[in-house]
């Protein structure tokens, strides 16, 4: 009997000397700290620059793929704002809106490609897996400023 | 916890296990309904639910929280998304137990609760992001790292104060 | 604590001025605009690179709106179908700008030796060519359509500028030419107004003035055997000249798992049965280019040598067997890129 009680009660203790040692609000400088903080100006860091190359970027050209296979290859600048579906998929469709594009009104379960939001810049990528398909953003590499 | 314990104490155990189970997915639907921010990816959670797995943790045992994180993710799988946001939850959730675990065990320096916390949350993500990079083939997700990591510190800090600032009150269920 | 902060703020207002001078140097070259619409059943794509760009897409829209709306075959009451309802019954006088064009084009049916026909409508409408739903007539309604097809019984007065169409049943469809020879006007438009910039009429297009980093307009020419259309075999710069690509994969469609394409040839009255697979013309003159693109085409590989080194033009003509033929002066203008297609020397 005693033996059951005190398994319990050292847990017990156990968790007491857990808020003792840990729950007290002493914000010691540790270097736990300094690595979380360091970490955290990295990420911040990464995220800022990417804001700023995505001012400065070129508008990219949008590749929609099916089943793997490419489908369509926009190119954003050259595009006005629009809506559109394509032929392999009717239940997909896009819209771009000033040089950038995203999944709209999409047949699926989850949602989760139209949550991908707007896809602008180089290496963007939303998916969506129940219908199979990939919207991504290429370099727009330049080149061709039209097909004939 | 073995089976020499008393049918009391047993019942009082899963009580108290099946009202964090709620809880924690009370705490998992809540959070399901705010909408998404378009910036981050979608299915980034969060982490109310830790603060109920940090609990079970640190008071009940490392094996209660691992079942609680199982059952968590159990629930997923049946009401919402299927065996892929079952697998994301799964993930997410046994990484960060193993990580508090770990750093639990920690003799030398006892690490503070809001580090444990951040840790954990972290974690979470990070795991989440490996499990999609690896069902989509595609290293792509990775471009999310830096957003999920910032998300999950803050996250972190936050569940972690929350849960010390409910420590009078849980402490007093406790002790019943 | 004060250097602390003082460092913070400054750090802030550092990076803010950085932010900012990004921002500005995108606003020293205009974004270019971009504009599509619809006019003679097809596609309009317009791209300019320069401030008043909205305004000079306005003018070409009204511009081109307002001639489908006089030459239009499609369009009932334009001077065209007014021509069109008179065949057989009497001569119609036309405004200048329309004999013009229907004289250049009975030239270029007398050059093309009939293979360019402009009274080939009475075999478009029937084949449904431009509309939602094209189908394949029936034989003894493409033989009676043929007969209708005689550019030769185009009867033009150049003093009175009427046009008489000797036949009843007979009509004419400018469709061949109508979207290069427009280019002739957009480039003049955009002379005008100093733009730089690009139009696409159909998939013809007009290239004026060179790019804010000095770069000609650089175009794809489309893989024929793509199915998809994101696939090219190459590159091409044409600055200030007129680009018409014909091709069989340009507009088709399949009955009983037949595919059948929209270059129809006015001798057969049937889809023009070419060994190439796209004919590219390069030209300062859109009607010549866009005629000859489509009359290359119907031709085949037998006509190529006569037109690859005419001084008035360039082609681009691409073969069943992937075979690139190219005017000598392109060289430099036009690079292969596609491991599927070579050049032929």
């Amino acid at each position: 009997m005693n033996k059951k009680s005190n398994c319990k009660v050292n847990q017990l203790d156990k968790g007491e000397e857990l808020v003792e040692s840990r729950f007290t609000f002493r914000f010691r400088l540790r270097i736990e700290f300094w690595l979380i903080l360091g970490v955290v100006v990295l990420c911040a860091g990464i995220l800022l620059w990417r804001g700023i190359k995505e001012k400065t970027a070129p508008i990219g050209i949008a590749v929609i793929s099916y089943d793997g296979e490419v489908q369509m290859r926009i190119d954003l600048s050259s595009e006005q704002d629009k809506t559109f579906t394509f032929e392999k998929n009717p239940k997909v469709q896009f819209e771009i809106q000033d040089h950038a594009i995203r999944f709209v009104h999409v047949e699926c379960p989850d949602k989760l490609c139209e949550k991908s939001g707007f896809l602008r810049v180089e290496n963007q990528t939303a998916v969506c897996l129940p219908n199979r398909t990939t919207l991504t953003i290429q370099g727009s590499g330049g080149e061709i400023d039209a097909f004939v | 916890m073995s089976s020499k314990q008393s049918n009391a104490e047993r019942i009082q155990w899963m009580t108290k296990m099946a009202l964090m189970l709620a809880l924690a997915i009370l705490l998992n639907i809540v959070e399901s309904m705010i909408p998404a921010i378009p910036t981050l990816p979608p299915g980034v959670k969060l982490g109310l639910s830790n603060i109920v797995v940090m609990y079970c943790l640190f008071f009940l045992g490392k094996k209660e929280a691992l079942m609680l994180a199982f059952l968590k993710s159990g629930f997923v799988l049946l009401a919402r998304g299927g065996p892929i946001a079952f697998l994301m939850s799964f993930s997410g959730g046994l990484c960060s137990i193993l990580i508090m675990i770990f750093l639990l065990s920690l003799k030398k320096r006892s690490v503070s609760y809001i580090i444990i916390s951040i840790c954990a949350a972290v974690a979470h993500n990070a795991a989440q992001l490996l499990v999609s990079a690896l069902l989509l083939q595609n290293g792509m997700v990775f471009y999310y790292l830096p957003i999920l990591v910032l998300s999950g510190v803050g996250m972190g800090f936050l569940t972690g104060i929350t849960l010390r600032v409910l420590m009078p009150a849980l402490g007093r269920l406790k002790r019943q | 604590m004060m250097k602390k902060q003082n460092l913070f703020l400054g750090g802030i207002l550092l990076f803010s001025i950085l932010l900012n001078g990004c921002t500005e140097a995108r606003q020293t070259n205009p974004e270019p605009v971009v504009n599509e619409f619809f006019a003679f059943s097809t596609l309009i794509t317009q791209k300019l690179y320069q401030e008043n760009g909205n305004e000079v897409i306005e003018q070409t829209q009204q511009m081109l709106r307002d001639k489908e709306q006089r030459l239009s075959l499609y369009v009932e009451g334009s001077e065209l179908d007014q021509v069109n309802q008179m065949a057989g019954i009497a001569p119609v006088q036309v405004s200048e700008e329309l004999f013009e064009m229907v004289s250049v084009s009975k030239r270029y049916c007398e050059l093309s030796e009939g293979r360019f026909d402009i009274t080939i409508a009475p075999l478009s409408v029937l084949w449904g060519v431009d509309s939602e739903h094209p189908r394949v007539p029936e034989k003894e309604k493409i033989e009676k359509a043929l007969s209708l097809v005689d550019y030769r019984k185009v009867e033009l007065d150049e003093e009175k500028q009427t046009i008489f169409l000797a036949e009843k049943g007979m009509a004419l469809d400018l469709g061949g030419i109508a979207k290069g020879y427009f280019c002739n006007d957009v480039r003049e438009l955009y002379e005008a107004a100093g733009s730089i910039g690009w139009i696409s009429i159909g998939g013809i297009i007009y290239n004026h003035g060179t790019k804010p980093d000095d770069s000609d307009f650089v175009f794809g020419i489309r893989d024929p055997e793509d199915p998809v259309g994101v696939a090219y075999v190459g590159t091409l710069t044409a600055p200030e000249k007129v680009i018409s690509t014909t091709g069989a994969y340009e507009r088709y469609f399949e009955e009983d798992g037949v595919i059948y394409h929209h270059i129809l040839d006015p001798k057969t009255g049937y889809p023009s049965e070419s060994d190439l697979l796209s004919v590219t013309v390069i030209c300062k003159d859109g009607g010549l280019a866009d005629y000859l693109s489509t009359t290359l085409y119907i031709a085949g590989s037998e006509a190529i040598e006569n037109y690859r080194n005419d001084p008035r033009f360039e082609v681009i003509v691409i073969d069943k067997n992937h075979n690139i033929y190219c005017s000598d002066s392109l060289k430099g203008k036009f690079e292969l890129t596609s491991e599927d297609y070579q050049l032929y020397e």
